[in-house]
């Protein structure tokens, strides 16, 4: 289900400075499936915005840290 | 191989789809109408069609049963955000196949009618009740391609 992806997100980076969190306690935390976890990382999946500012929230950094948008406004 | 509950259920379900009808729809296609008369394959297909829809409820029951109970995660279970989406879109797929099914049929029923010429595909094969049939494999692979897709969406995340 992923979209040409130009998100980018740090959530591997983050997971590991959050003493190498897994990715089953992150999603447990945030609500979804571990393969939903494993598809952001891998830039595979882009989340909603609802679960973009609980991965977030998770980390306690801002929405714009742990995710980017490398496109350019047509 | 790395997979969520959602996953192996579909999985389960499109190889109980192609084992079960798989075997409905041999026995359907391979009907000789030299050795049985028409009622007697109505009987046939009514008695088969019967045993595949039990079969199918008996083996998604148990099987879907024994996977739930292998995942204790509710998220799991229910699916999240990713896992509606993938069903949206391979519901959509099938919707297509289904659509061109119904289609194929209300024009082997009505075309003849408008047309005035005499046309039929139930003519040209062996099947007993052709329109119920022509709706019921449309259906199956409607099924079948809706299965697919998803496991083609999982997979294709997955890797």
């Amino acid at each position: 289900m992923a979209s040409a992806n130009k998100i980018n997100n740090k959530v591997r980076e983050c997971r590991f400075f959050a003493n190498e969190m897994t990715q089953q306690d992150l999603a447990e935390r945030v609500g979804v499936t571990r393969q939903t976890i494993m598809a952001i990382e891998k830039g595979k999946y882009s989340p909603s915005l609802e679960v973009a500012f609980k991965i977030a929230l998770v980390f306690q950094k801002s929405l714009e840290t742990v995710f980017s948008y490398d496109g350019a406004i047509e | 191989m790395n997979m969520s509950f959602k996953e192996k259920s579909t999985w389960l379900s499109l190889l109980a789809t192609l084992l079960i009808f798989g075997d409905y729809a041999i026995s359907i296609f391979t009907m000789d109408a030299n050795v049985l008369n028409p009622d007697e394959m109505v009987e046939v297909a009514m008695h088969n069609l019967s045993s595949a829809v039990l079969l199918i409820i008996i083996v998604e029951i148990i099987f879907q049963s024994l996977i739930a109970a292998g995942s204790g995660n509710k998220v799991e279970f229910d699916g999240d955000e990713r896992d509606r989406l993938i069903t949206l879109s391979s519901n959509n797929s099938g919707y297509w196949v289904l659509s061109i099914g119904v289609i194929i049929t209300l024009g082997q029923l009505i075309l003849p009618h408008l047309s005035g010429i005499e046309f039929s595909l139930e003519e040209r094969t062996n099947i007993p009740m052709f329109e119920m049939h022509l709706l019921l494999f449309s259906f199956i692979v409607a099924e079948i391609v809706r299965f697919s897709h998803q496991i083609y969406l999982y997979r294709k995340d997955a890797v």
